[in-house]
């Protein structure tokens, strides 16, 4: 669960926006920037301060109708998923929920497995963890990352990419069934 | 018990389900190998990602990161200074050329207008500064011949 590190505002007027600004990077500044490299992969420091700069400018019309630590990560995910839209590799991994959901109605039209072998070969079982995940459809990626990875509360992931409670669960599950098929040889024992 | 839906497991793997139905469902995979495994399963690839891809090799600097931010807000406020100064330069310069043209569309009318028109137009466009040269009753003359 998300906990707000002693941020006190909105509420306190006497506060200007540069204090404002300073806490919250002090406070978030460091999950903020590990959710976007685990959702964009590298080269995710600009993204980053793009981010904040949107949050810095941003900040006087934030009226506290969310948390704090939602409205940011709302935020990141929104840039995050844009970027991702954007980018040239991503035209080939986000779907819209409608083509997702016609790939997904096949169950074998999951990822194909990493072997312990093929990880061997890479000499690296975390760069596999990391493709796999990287390799997710981004709606799907996102939900799994924000549980698994940050911790977040079902109803906070619902909040924060403003879906029904009934949609992240469904996208959660979706997310670890193609993982558990790709990942699958590292879950026995 | 028939076995939850699957939704169902990964709730109660992330702890997301009322106590009452969490017991419930402990009991059942407690008599349900299939659903005991899925379960396991889920708990492996938690557990899996969170050693595999939760940690990031660089510290975080937030000194750095405010540095980055605040010279971008400077360097933005800055081209939006310029960018107004440009848009007030372009702005006069455009009423400048707008007033040109006028005074030139103004004089081209004139030319097309006959010798005694253009004097009357003149005499009437000055009437002022003749009339604070005290030529009042000249003035009347010349614009009542010029008139007929």
């Amino acid at each position: 669960m998300l906990t707000t590190v002693g941020l006190t505002w909105p509420g306190g007027a006497s506060v200007d926006r540069d204090a404002r600004f300073e806490e919250l990077v002090h406070a978030y500044g460091g999950r903020v920037r590990a959710l976007v490299h685990r959702l964009v992969g590298q080269d995710a420091d600009d993204l980053v301060q793009d981010i904040f700069l949107q949050v810095y400018r941003s900040l006087p019309g934030f009226r506290g109708e969310a948390k704090v630590s939602t409205w940011l990560y709302r935020v990141a995910t929104n840039r995050c998923l844009d970027h991702l839209r954007r980018s040239r590799r991503a035209k080939t991994r986000v779907l819209s929920w409608e083509e997702y959901a016609s790939v997904c109605s096949v169950e074998t039209a999951a990822l194909p497995l990493v072997s312990p072998e093929a990880a061997c070969e890479h000499q690296d079982l975390t760069a596999a963890v990391r493709r796999c995940l990287t390799e997710l459809p981004a709606i799907l990626r996102v939900v799994v990352v924000l549980r698994d990875l940050e911790g977040l509360e079902y109803r906070e992931i619902a909040a924060v990419l403003g879906v029904p409670l009934g949609t992240v669960q469904s996208r959660l599950h979706r997310a670890r069934h193609l993982l558990k098929q790709k990942l699958g040889p590292y879950l026995e024992g | 018990m028939i076995c939850p839906d699957p939704v169902q497991l990964d709730a109660f793997v992330d702890a997301e389900l009322p106590a009452a139905q969490a017991a419930a469902l402990t009991r059942h995979l407690e008599e349900c190998p299939v659903c005991a495994a899925r379960v396991r399963g889920t708990r492996r690839l938690s557990a899996l990602l969170r050693r595999e891809a939760g940690e990031l090799g660089e510290e975080f600097d937030p000194g750095r990161l405010l540095a980055a931010v605040k010279q971008e807000v400077e360097r933005r406020a800055e081209a939006r200074r310029r960018w107004r100064q440009g848009l007030v330069a372009a702005a006069a310069a455009a009423a400048l050329a707008a007033g040109t043209m006028t005074y030139r569309a103004s004089r081209e009318d004139r030319l097309a207008m006959s010798e005694d028109a253009f004097a009357l137009a003149l005499l009437k466009e000055h009437r002022g500064y003749v009339t604070s040269l005290g030529a009042d009753r000249e003035f009347n003359i010349q614009v009542a011949q010029l008139e007929e």
